[in-house]
């Protein structure tokens, strides 16, 4: 192939993608923080969370190489008794800081709407429910 | 006779030699500068070098975690590390393409790099100028997004750098990063306005001091230049240390960025070195000529 083949088969790929591309989207966090806080329940809502993202991968096990512990049976009373809960002041929890900076998990941040689902538990005084 | 005969076959011979002395001077012959960096990755930027035609090249990157947790995670090298798996192509001289894996967030990057302009070793251009440019895809499962599009992020770089002299190169690097989506806040009850813009001009500066011919010193700073409402991104300082051979460079450094993702990096970095966050990590490239 020559160099001007070349250069318009990348070039074409470029368009195409650049096509397919620019967006400017925005994602709600789900429920308005200035709201009051929408139902979360610990089990039903953060658990899942927390399997899905944090205790299955040799981080947050059931002895956790890195603190907290979040599998089902340890995962509240390590967050409260451990610091990560801030009821007073609860969008500077830092299980929320790191979720919401993208700090944690370190694989992918997660979804917004998840994020705000555990604000919303702190806000809602931190049940174990 | 024979003295006239002697006198006559050296006079063409003495003409001779005195042009081929002379011409020199007259046309200097400008060749692009070598090896103006080793690599075509120094620390997180991509350098102006873009390999030769035919040169097939694959990358092994790692990031580790912070260093601060000391012993508990052996320095981060035990922490969740980031890794990424590139393999590039030449397909003509000047330009290159390439794909990359990485592990945070299953990151799938194109990429494609331009040399725009080498620098000469004598007269017109007095600094190379490469184009670099991605476009990555989310690849993790589908209910993490909304609209397809918003797993898509690109970047741009015009990348132009210097061989100050055979020991000292240095680059600077103006880029643009893209973002699809963006998480939103309420501004207001009711309604959802975006938390930072879907664009993000940064800046880099880099440069390599060889302290031997195998062996170098990297420097690398990255200043974010947009301001966004909040999760503003801090700055990248990494310090390293190059080894190389002609077809291996390895580099080893402590810096700020753990994405490996250029856009991910200039967008998202929340690793501060004013609080201390360094993380280990380390670059290896590999070059084989077909």
């Amino acid at each position: 192939m020559t160099g001007k083949k070349y250069i318009s088969v990348v070039g074409a790929l470029v368009l195409i993608v650049v096509l397919a591309g620019c967006y400017q989207d925005v994602i709600s966090p789900g429920s308005d923080p200035n709201g009051p806080p929408a139902f979360v329940s610990f089990s039903g809502d953060l658990i899942p969370i927390f399997n899905t993202n944090c205790n299955s991968s040799g981080c947050h096990d059931a002895v956790p190489s890195h603190a907290p512990s979040l599998v089902p049976d340890k995962a509240y009373n390590a967050l409260i008794s451990g610091g990560f809960v801030n009821t007073a002041v609860p969008d500077q929890s830092t299980i929320y800081v790191v979720c919401k900076t993208g700090q944690m998990p370190p694989t992918g941040a997660l979804k917004t709407t998840d994020t705000q689902k555990i604000l919303d538990w702190i806000r809602n005084g931190a049940p174990n429910n | 006779m024979c003295v006239l005969a002697t006198l006559l076959s050296l006079q063409p011979g003495f003409a001779q030699d005195s042009t081929a002395t002379e011409a020199p001077p007259e046309k200097p012959k400008q060749k692009p500068v070598k090896n103006t960096f080793e690599s075509v990755w120094i620390i997180d930027n991509q350098t102006v070098m873009v390999p030769i035609k035919g040169t097939f090249e694959m990358d092994f990157q790692h990031r580790f975690g912070v260093v601060k947790n000391g012993y508990k995670d052996f320095f981060g090298l035990f922490a969740s590390s980031n890794i990424r798996l590139g393999a590039n192509y030449s397909p003509i001289d000047k330009l290159y393409v390439g794909i990359g894996l990485t592990k945070y967030k299953m990151i799938w990057d194109a990429n494609v790099k331009y040399s725009i302009l080498q620098q000469m070793t004598t007269g017109r251009w007095p600094v190379s100028v490469t184009y670099y440019g991605n476009a990555a895809l989310d690849t993790r499962p589908a209910d993490n997004f909304v609209h397809f599009s918003d797993r898509l992020t690109y970047f741009n770089q015009i990348i132009i750098a210097r061989k100050i002299n055979e020991k000292f190169s240095a680059q600077i690097a103006p880029s643009l990063s893209h973002t699809n989506v963006v998480n939103g806040f309420y501004s207001e009850p009711g309604k959802v306005s975006p938390e930072r813009h879907h664009n993000h001009f940064a800046v880099s500066l880099a440069g390599r001091y060889k302290l031997k011919e195998a062996m170098a010193i990297l420097v690398n700073y990255d200043q974010p230049i947009t301001k966004h409402k909040s999760g503003n991104p801090h700055p990248n300082l990494a310090l390293g240390l190059e080894l190389s051979t002609s077809a291996h460079a390895f580099q080893f450094f402590a810096g700020n960025y753990y994405y490996l993702s250029p856009q991910q990096n200039n967008m998202y970095n929340q690793y501060d070195y004013t609080k201390g966050e360094w993380l280990i990590g380390f670059n290896i490239t590999r070059l084989w000529n077909y």
